[in-house]
This record gives structure tokens, C-alpha cells and sequence, in this order.
């Protein structure tokens, strides 16, 4: 247990580095073009105001156009906050107060003026508004955001909470982001919701619906002007015509499906992988509202019946196959040793045959039936443990929908079973919460347990980092015993770039799953 | 012949109005709504509600369908509700992108099909003809969008003369050719398919004729029989075909945009799909049907012009 903590707090994030690294960053030529042309897999970006949901297509425009109070050291996911739109911060009263003393000069993009203490007090006050914010409940703690002077502010919490600047952090999927209350106010937030102001590095500068996103360079830009002069962030949905655009030029960098033969194409090709964490979790929820989930024989012998293996071998090096519920790399993860034996998870089709006999389903067997989405990573791993539940005598019922309607329809229970891909700040409680407590939104196995819910509530309060992932540890024993999720694997992000991109940091965690280019981010010449 | 006109306009009025409302309440269906498309599974009831009386969604779809038909007559598409934009905005600045494509393939097709079609039938059983048949159905065996990828490989990633990735400058014709031409002749080449073997059997079909034995017996040159006669004949069939296929291509272009990762109406449909955008979905849908309506209209004009048998009289006729 100390062990871990001590360790640091995320250290050593599984990540899989398969090729190259950083080229030499000194003696390199420059190419004439700084501009950089990064391929996303979607087909356009829902929202440009970080107030509304946003994912990893806006997260490589937000992050660079707005900025947080504080930072994550280049490249990596930690607890050792950095000085970003805050110069300084202090934590007082038991770690209630924070006192942030902000930087002094840094102007907003087009001439909104002076970033100020009030634009953070805008920005809380909006982020923690039910009615305009998805994320309301992040701030929950939140008591209070005051206006000390121009360039000082207090935010007073309910209660300590030792993760409080991870929500005011940048390099993020979600929330943190500052705003300009002089923008909202003069445009207006519908007009905001596309046009981002920020004091970033880049400026936005042209939305072209369903085709691009364009970024320039901000020469005022208080940490030093970057290279780059522009970035394109392409909307390129078919998988072949990225993979061709990457080798024809078109785009530099991209984010690449979790698919074992395409990587080792594009390595062989010559471009760098980088692998990114936190681990994407592939958890395989059981409904135990459904006959015949509700016995708990039936879902270990579910369980037994599924081969990690062969979901490894498809997922290639980026896959993790874990008996255990969370990634090490998560704070407050159970380890290995942690779970009682029995309430590991294994490969045994010969013991998921015996529960199956023991629950009254030896002979016929039973069917069940889903919806899945279409997107290739959630369907194929589905294939595969529709083939492995058929040989235990389960027929699963595979029923193809868009990948929209699949989420849409999952938090509605329609499914005996769920498989969802999810990540977040590596911390365990996060996830937990998310998925376990009782009538959260995503609790697709249904399952409620006032213990449970108690250690979370523990943990919650608990400010000593060592009792708090201990109280974790417990919480994850008890989802473990009554066999209601299967961890299967967990993926780190491959993302591929040319290897005349130089990154100007080296790229372990992020909680951005797309590039996120930085100031010393540019474009080498080609030999 | 006016009333004959008459009577397609009436046909296509009615047949606007039947798909506008067909439309309209088929997008509904699709489960989901914009705004929870927008706020996905973050949202609370109480923001969820907010965004939808902001979108105008909390009104009764019958309300809603008549507000869309009055707009509708005032020449007024909406405002799409996920980007914020007029939607006659939206497609005017796509159009360019999509008419260069579905035009070109056009061409493209006509210019290949018509000609390999007749030569086809006149060399009937004969080395050219197997290899125009050959062609021609591994043209319509393999879909827009794998032939797209498989020109791609040559003329963008070997060779690198055409690019791959967007629409080219909506200023300048000659960018809008360059990056229009590979998705064009995607497009073009499954229908210089169709209409080759279309050609050809039509053709096939009139030589053996009395009329052209008839022609033949009098002497005329080859020349004459085959391109005046022949080529006359076949016309209404390869009209008919050139009209369903523009409108099939309009389909195809979906594809075929999304491989060359091009903007245009196709990447405005999937768009509106998953953001749920029922303003931009019903549009696009109804400009859709509008193109296939007009296409339909203008084949049946052209027939008059081309057979002067088909008149007035034929309206009571059939």
C-alpha cells in the first residue's frame, strides 16, 4: 500500500513505446511551412465552449487555445501541478481555500483585453451553473469564488479536497479552461459556442463545418511565441484516407485505431508511435436486473468463459489484459494481491461450463441479445466474446447501431450486457463513481450496495492520500466479489506521427487522447 | 404539349410535398434529440430542457412541421441547430464540392459509356467487345468508394498528382477541378459501366430492326444507319439512365466525400445524423429529393424532344 503512494502519485504509466523517440532536438534544421495538419476521426466538433460537453476531437483545439490556472508538466499526468495562467498559489484552512495569484500582462485573443481575477470568477461561476454547464457537478464542492484584487483569487471549497486543481488545470478532456467574461458578454454565449477566445499559444481563426478547424499563431503570447505558425485540424472519419493522407503528406500527425496490423504497417512505413496513457478501461458490464444475470453463478461463468487472451492478440501492444479492475497507473488502483483469489478474473470455459450446469443452463444453454455500436474497437471485441460465450452454450445476439444511438440507448439499460470504454483523471475513485454507485448514469450492471457507496462517500472526505486509496482498494474488492463487470483490457492511445514532427516534449500521459502541440512543438526539414 | 408540361409540374409538386412531409417526420424518429446529442451524457434534466426550448424543440412536432412548411414557402431552410448557421448558407457554401463531382461523373461516364457501348455492339462477339463487357461489369461490381481508394493509390500516393484530402478553393475553378477530378472519376467510372452495357444491349437490340434492315436494304451508308438511325433510337433509354444515375450519383457522393475527406452535401447528411440535426437532415434530404424530382421532370421533357411521337395525346394514353 505505501508503496504505491510513495512512488508518486501516477508514476510509470504503462505506456508501450514502439518506435524512435524525440529526434535530437538541437542541431536540426527548420522546414520553411511551421504548420502542422493533424487528422481526427470524427466527422465535426459538437461544441467549442468547453462549458458543454466536449471530447478528444475539440480536446487538441481547446487545449491550446484556452489555457488553466495550472498546468501538468509537459507530456505527463501528475499530481506536481505548474504554474500556468497562476503565477502562485497557496492552500489554506485544511486545504478548504485556494489563493491564486495570476499572472499579470496576459491579454486574451482579438483584443478582449486583460485576463483578470474576474474572468476566473466568470468562468467558475459558468462552469458550476446546472442550467449552461455539463460539468456542474464537477464543482460541487465548490462553495465560493471571490475577487480579491485584480489579480488575486479565492476559491473557498466545502471541504478539503486534496484533486481540487485538477479541475482548474489545462491539458484536459474536460472543464478547467478559462473564459473571457468580456467575450461572452459582448458576443453572447451562442456565438461563443463555435468561436473560441482564449490566451493560449494559438488563436482560433476559421471553422469550416465538416471539413477543418484552423489555428494561428498568437505573437502576444505571454510563455513565449511558438514555432508553429498554424494548425489544421482535419475531420477525416474514413480510416483508409487517413492512413493514405498521412503517406501522401496531406496530414501529419493523426490518432490511430487500436489495431495491431495498422501499426505495424505505419511503423514499417516510418512513421513514430507514440503511446500514450491513461489506459482506456474496456470494462464488459453485467445487467444483473436480467434474467438470468441476476445469478451471480451465471455471471462468473460469463466471466470464466471469455479468453483475455484472444482480445489481446486483436488489440495488439497496445492492450493490457488485467485480472484486476483498474490500471496501476490510476491512483488508488487494487493490485493483483489485493483481490481475494476467487474473485479473480480468469480464463476456465471447463468452470464457466460447471456454473452454467449448477444455475440450471447445462443443457440448452441461453440466449441473450444487445445492440453494439459500429465503431470497429467496441464491435470486434464483441465478435470475439460472442465466439467465446457460444462455446459455453450462451448465444449472443449481436444487433448493429450507430455509434450515437449505442450511447444514447446503453444508459437506458436496454442491454444484458455493456461494454464501455472509459477513461478519466487517473484516479480510481473517479471511476468507481462513475460506474458503480448506486443510480449513477453509467451503472449499467445495476447494482447497488450501501457499502460500496459508503467507502466511496469515505474516500471522498478523506484528505490522508494513503486512507483514501485504501478505502478505494476495499471499494474495488466489492465490485470484484459479485462478478458485475469484467475488467477485459486496458488500451494506452497510439497516436502516429511523421517523423518530421518534432513534439518539443516527450509525450508519457495526457489527458488530451488526440496530440496536444505545444510552443517548442515544429516542423523539422526533411533530409 | 404545354398541358402534357402541366401535368409533370403538377406530379412533381405533389411528389415534393408527399417527401417533404415524409421527411420531416422521419428524422424525428431517429432516437435521440439534438440536444442531447449537443450535451451528451453530462447534462442535467433541468440544462437538458433549457437547450431544447432554446432549439425550439418544445413546441409539438405538428407546430413544428407547419413552421417548417410556412418557411418552407418563403424559400426559408432553417437554422441548423447544431452549428448555428443558416442552412442556405451551409449548402451554398458546400454546393460547388458536390455539383463538381456529381457533374464531372457525369461527364466523365457519358464520355466512356456511350462511346464503348456502341462500339461494343457493332463489334459484337469480338475482342473488343469481351473486353468492354469484362470492364464494364467489374465496374459495376466494385462500389464508388472502393474504386476511389483504388484509383487513389496510383494518381494520389504513387504518382502524387492529384491530392487527396478536401475540396480545393471554391475562387478558383481550376483548384475546384484538380481536387474534384479523382472523386469524379470515382463516381464516373460505375457509371461509364452501366451505360456501356446499356448502350450496347439497346443497341443490339435496334439493329435487329425491320427499320434497319429496311435502311440497309436501301443503300445507306454503315455510317448513316448506325449514328442516325441506330444512335437516334437508343437515346431515350441512355436519357433515362443519365437522369436515375445523377440522382444515384448524388447518393454515391456520399461515400465518395467521405473517402476524399471532401466537405459537400453528403458530409453535411452524416453530420446531421450524429449531432441529430434535424434542420440540416430535413434540408439537405429535401434539396435531395428536389435534384431527383427536377432530373425526372427534364427526362420526361426531353422525351418529347427526342421522340416527337411522345405528345399530348400520350397523357390519356397511358
Amino acid at each position: 500500500m505505501s508503496n504505491r503512494v510513495k512512488s508518486g502519485l501516477f508514476a510509470a504509466a504503462a505506456t508501450v513505446v514502439l518506435a524512435g523517440g524525440v529526434p535530437a532536438a538541437s542541431a536540426q534544421e527548420l522546414a520553411e511551412a511551421q504548420r502542422v495538419t493533424h487528422a481526427v476521426t470524427a466527422g465535426d466538433v459538437g461544441s467549442l465552449d468547453p462549458t458543454l460537453p466536449w471530447v478528444s476531437v475539440e480536446a487538441p483545439i481547446l487545449t491550446v487555445v484556452l489555457e488553466g490556472l495550472v498546468d501538468y508538466p509537459p507530456g505527463e499526468i501528475s499530481m506536481d501541478f505548474q504554474p500556468s495562467l497562476a503565477e502562485s498559489w497557496e492552500i489554506g484552512d485544511d486545504g478548504r481555500i485556494y489563493t491564486f495569484r495570476l499572472r499579470q500582462g496576459v491579454l486574451w485573443h482579438e483584443d478582449f483585453g486583460e485576463f483578470t481575477a474576474e474572468d476566473v470568477k466568470f468562468t467558475l461561476d459558468r462552469y458550476r451553473d446546472e442550467d449552461v454547464s455539463a460539468w456542474a457537478s464537477n464543482y460541487d464542492k465548490v462553495e465560493d469564488v471571490e475577487v480579491v484584487d485584480r489579480y488575486t483569487v479565492k476559491v473557498t471549497l466545502k471541504e478539503a479536497d486534496p484533486l481540487f486543481l485538477a479541475l482548474v488545470a489545462g491539458n484536459t478532456e474536460s472543464v478547467g479552461l478559462m473564459l473571457s467574461r468580456a467575450a461572452f458578454e459582448k458576443r453572447g454565449a451562442d456565438a461563443m459556442r463555435l468561436h473560441p477566445i482564449g490566451t493560449g499559444p494559438f488563436a482560433f481563426s476559421e471553422y469550416v463545418p465538416r471539413d477543418r478547424v484552423v489555428l494561428t499563431r498568437n505573437e502576444d503570447y505571454w510563455g513565449g511565441v511558438a514555432n508553429l505558425e498554424e494548425i489544421v485540424i482535419r475531420f477525416m472519419p474514413s480510416a483508409t484516407s487517413r492512413e493514405l493522407a498521412l503517406r501522401t503528406g496531406e496530414i501529419d500527425t493523426m490518432r490511430a485505431s487500436i489495431d495491431s496490423q495498422l501499426l505495424d504497417r505505419l511503423q514499417k512505413q516510418g512513421f513514430v508511435i507514440d503511446t500514450q496513457g491513461p489506459e482506456v478501461h474496456w470494462w464488459l458490464h453485467m445487467n444483473t436486473d436480467v434474467k438470468p444475470l441476476d445469478d451471480i453463478r451465471v455471471r462468473k461463468a460469463i466471466a470464466h468463459a471469455i479468453n483475455p487472451e484472444d482480445l489481446k492478440s486483436f488489440l495488439g501492444p497496445v492492450a493490457t489484459v488485467s485480472d484486476t479492475l483498474i490500471a496501476n497507473s490510476y491512483f488508488g488502483a487494487a493490485s493483483h494481491e489485493d483481490i481475494p483469489e476467487e474473485a479473480r478474473w480468469r480464463y476456465d470455459p471447463k468452470l464457466a461450463r460447471e456454473l452454467l450446469a449448477e444455475a440450471g443452463y447445462g443443457e440448452e444453454g441461453f440466449e441473450l441479445s444487445m445492440i453494439i455500436t459500429e465503431r470497429d474497437d467496441y464491435r470486434q471485441m464483441m465478435v470475439l466474446i460472442q465466439e467465446h460465450l457460444k462455446q459455453v452454450g450462451i448465444e449472443l445476439k449481436l444487433n448493429l447501431v450507430d455509434h450515437a444511438h449505442y450511447h444514447s440507448q446503453i444508459v437506458n439499460h436496454v442491454n444484458p450486457l455493456v461494454m464501455f470504454g472509459d477513461i478519466s483523471y487517473p484516479n480510481a475513485e473517479i471511476l468507481l463513481t462513475r460506474a458503480f454507485r448506486t443510480g449513477a448514469l453509467r451503472n449499467f450492471a445495476r447494482w447497488s450496495s450501501t457499502d460500496f457507496d459508503q467507502l466511496l462517500d469515505g474516500a471522498g472526505r478523506e484528505t490522508d492520500l494513503e486512507t483514501r486509496a485504501f478505502l478505494l482498494v476495499e471499494a474495488q474488492k466489492l465490485v470484484a466479489q459479485d462478478f458485475i463487470v469484467l475488467p477485459t483490457t486496458f488500451t494506452a492511445q497510439p497516436l502516429i506521427r511523421h517523423p518530421r514532427v518534432d513534439l518539443g516534449y516527450d509525450l508519457r500521459q495526457s489527458l488530451v487522447l488526440e496530440y496536444r502541440f505545444g510552443t517548442k512543438t515544429r516542423i523539422l526539414a526533411e533530409k | 404539349m404545354w398541358l402534357y408540361v402541366l401535368e409533370r409540374v403538377l406530379r412533381t409538386l405533389i411528389t415534393l410535398l408527399l417527401a417533404v412531409t415524409l421527411i420531416f417526420f422521419a428524422v424525428r424518429v431517429l432516437p435521440g434529440d439534438p440536444a442531447e446529442a449537443l450535451m451528451g451524457r453530462h447534462m442535467s434534466a433541468e440544462g437538458l430542457e433549457t437547450l431544447r426550448r432554446q432549439m425550439g424543440l418544445d413546441v409539438p412536432v405538428w407546430d413544428q412541421y407547419l413552421q417548417f412548411l410556412g418557411n418552407l414557402l418563403r424559400g426559408d431552410l432553417g437554422i441548423s441547430l447544431a452549428l448555428g448557421q443558416p442552412v442556405s448558407t451551409l449548402l451554398w457554401d458546400v454546393a460547388p464540392y458536390t455539383a463538381i463531382v456529381v457533374v464531372g461523373a457525369m461527364l466523365i461516364g457519358a464520355a466512356i459509356g456511350i462511346p464503348a457501348g456502341i462500339l461494343s455492339a457493332i463489334h459484337r462477339n469480338r475482342a473488343i467487345d469481351y473486353l468492354a463487357r469484362f470492364i464494364s461489369l467489374s465496374g459495376i461490381s466494385l462500389p464508388g468508394f472502393v474504386i476511389a481508394i483504388l484509383l487513389m493509390l496510383p494518381l494520389a500516393v504513387y504518382l502524387g498528382w492529384f491530392p487527396m484530402v478536401g475540396g480545393g478553393r471554391t475562387d478558383s475553378p481550376a483548384s475546384l477541378v484538380h481536387f474534384g477530378f479523382l472523386p469524379a472519376l470515382a463516381g464516373g467510372i460505375g457509371m461509364a459501366a452501366y451505360l456501356t452495357r446499356l448502350t450496347r444491349s439497346t443497341y443490339l437490340e435496334i439493329l435487329n430492326e425491320d427499320y434497319i434492315r429496311t435502311a440497309r436494304a436501301k443503300g445507306l451508308s454503315d455510317r448513316r444507319v448506325l449514328y442516325k438511325h441506330a444512335l437516334r433510337n437508343a437515346l431515350i433509354p441512355i436519357v433515362t439512365l443519365l437522369g436515375i444515375y445523377s440522382i444515384i450519383m448524388i447518393g454515391d457522393s456520399i461515400a465518395i466525400e467521405i473517402v476524399f475527406s471532401r466537405p459537400g452535401f453528403g458530409r453535411l447528411i452524416m453530420g446531421g445524423i450524429t449531432q441529430r440535426d434535424y434542420v440540416v437532415l430535413q434540408s439537405v434530404l429535401l434539396v435531395y429529393v428536389a435534384f431527383a424530382a427536377i432530373v425526372n421532370l427534364v427526362v420526361d421533357l426531353l422525351y418529347v424532344l427526342i421522340d416527337p411521337r411522345i405528345k399530348l395525346g400520350r397523357i390519356h394514353g397511358d
